[in-house]
């Protein structure tokens, strides 16, 4: 489709990259200047590296590609994850907008927060059942964003998923149709480990037969546990009070290195 | 005690505004953004997708504003039932 002599489809390719690059930076300042430097950091850098690290693994698995994108972070475009944590950053305090309404405006100072956690429990005395029941808002939310997303994904090339047939365990050559970008790279799956490793799992090919939208159900059940994954821990983190912020940074930190390897395997082998 | 009184000053409301309200400002402007996808998709990407219940992209972009939309206008809401005491 051409507008005022734009074509859409490669207008919405590029700006896909660089609005989603633009969103991190927004909301990395806004992060800075209302939440302080040790918590933008702790939450940022954890967010970012679960999703470069995880969504790298599902690429290098076969399961998809993002192809023809500028900037790369191993082999997922930057934007990925700069958006991801951008998108939870914003999603987590959309929940507690939703949620305890003006009330969690009491919680915005810098360096976590100054209220007592206790006036944010709804149900009485149990704070592990809170943290699960905003963490299970958040991924609805995020989960809701994505069933729109990754069908437009594939519309607009931002990334595309594996062909389920027989004997297909990766994305091969004509899979990728570069009708709106010229930056031909990561077209295909490159040979690797990872590859290597979960085809014993598809030993017939058929990945992900399950599709809704055009898009493997998988995708869904993964958005939702990874999102549901990192709002727990963080909101459990951001939660002790009593936890100097060194030792927070520290916790989140080795609860993301610890999900990495588990939501991996988790995620990527079950084909259904 | 803090004053209040930027508040009531335009550039004292916007900074009030960014500070704590930026993120529904950027979640509306997100979903904006891919209801103008939906609407611009081309139909022979869109049959790519092999769906029944999408064969046109404004199909998109209609899931889309049910799915999200509703949270900013109950976000308006929550807002404005709660308490008006400011923090």
């Amino acid at each position: 489709m051409i507008i005022l002599g734009l074509d859409t489809a490669r207008f919405m390719k590029a700006a896909f990259e660089y609005c989603l690059i633009g969103l991190f930076v927004v909301c990395l300042v806004h992060s800075w200047f209302t939440h302080g430097p040790k918590r933008t950091l702790r939450e940022f850098i954890a967010g970012f590296f679960l999703t470069a690290y995880c969504e790298s693994i599902g690429v290098l698995s076969g399961a998809y590609v993002y192809p023809g994108f500028h900037f790369y972070v191993f082999a997922t475009p930057v934007a990925n994850p700069a958006s991801w944590i951008a998108t939870i950053y914003i999603i987590i305090e959309v929940t507690n907008r939703l949620i305890f309404g003006r009330k969690s405006l009491e919680t915005y100072e810098a360096n976590g927060n100054h209220t007592d956690p206790q006036n944010f429990r709804i149900f009485s005395g149990s704070l592990f059942k809170t943290i699960v029941l905003l963490a299970v808002i958040d991924s609805s939310l995020a989960l809701a964003v994505d069933i729109v997303m990754d069908p437009l994904a594939t519309i607009y090339n931002w990334w595309v998923w594996v062909p389920s047939k027989p004997g297909i365990t990766s994305i091969g050559a004509g899979v990728v149709d570069p009708y709106n970008f010229s930056n031909l790279r990561f077209m295909t799956t490159p040979p690797n480990f990872f590859h290597d490793f979960f085809a014993q799992f598809f030993p017939y090919g058929n990945k992900y037969p399950t599709r809704i939208l055009g898009i493997p159900l998988i995708n869904f059940i993964a958005w939702f546990v990874f999102v549901f994954t990192f709002a727990f821990e963080f909101r459990f983190v951001e939660f002790k009070t009593h936890w100097n912020e060194l030792k927070k940074t520290v916790v989140l930190w080795l609860l993301i290195l610890i999900d990495i390897p588990i939501l991996a395997v988790v995620l990527i082998v079950p084909n259904l | 005690m803090k004053n209040r009184s930027f508040e009531k000053q335009p550039a004292g409301k916007l900074k009030y505004f960014l500070k704590y309200h930026l993120h529904i400002a950027l979640y509306t402007y997100f979903w904006f953004g891919l209801f103008i996808c939906g609407l611009a998709a081309p139909t022979f990407r869109v049959a790519q997708l092999k769906s029944n219940l999408i064969s046109k992209g404004w199909h998109l972009s209609l899931i889309s504003a049910i799915l999200i939309l509703p949270v900013p206008i109950i976000y308006i809401v929550r807002m404005r039932k709660t308490e008006t005491k400011r923090p």
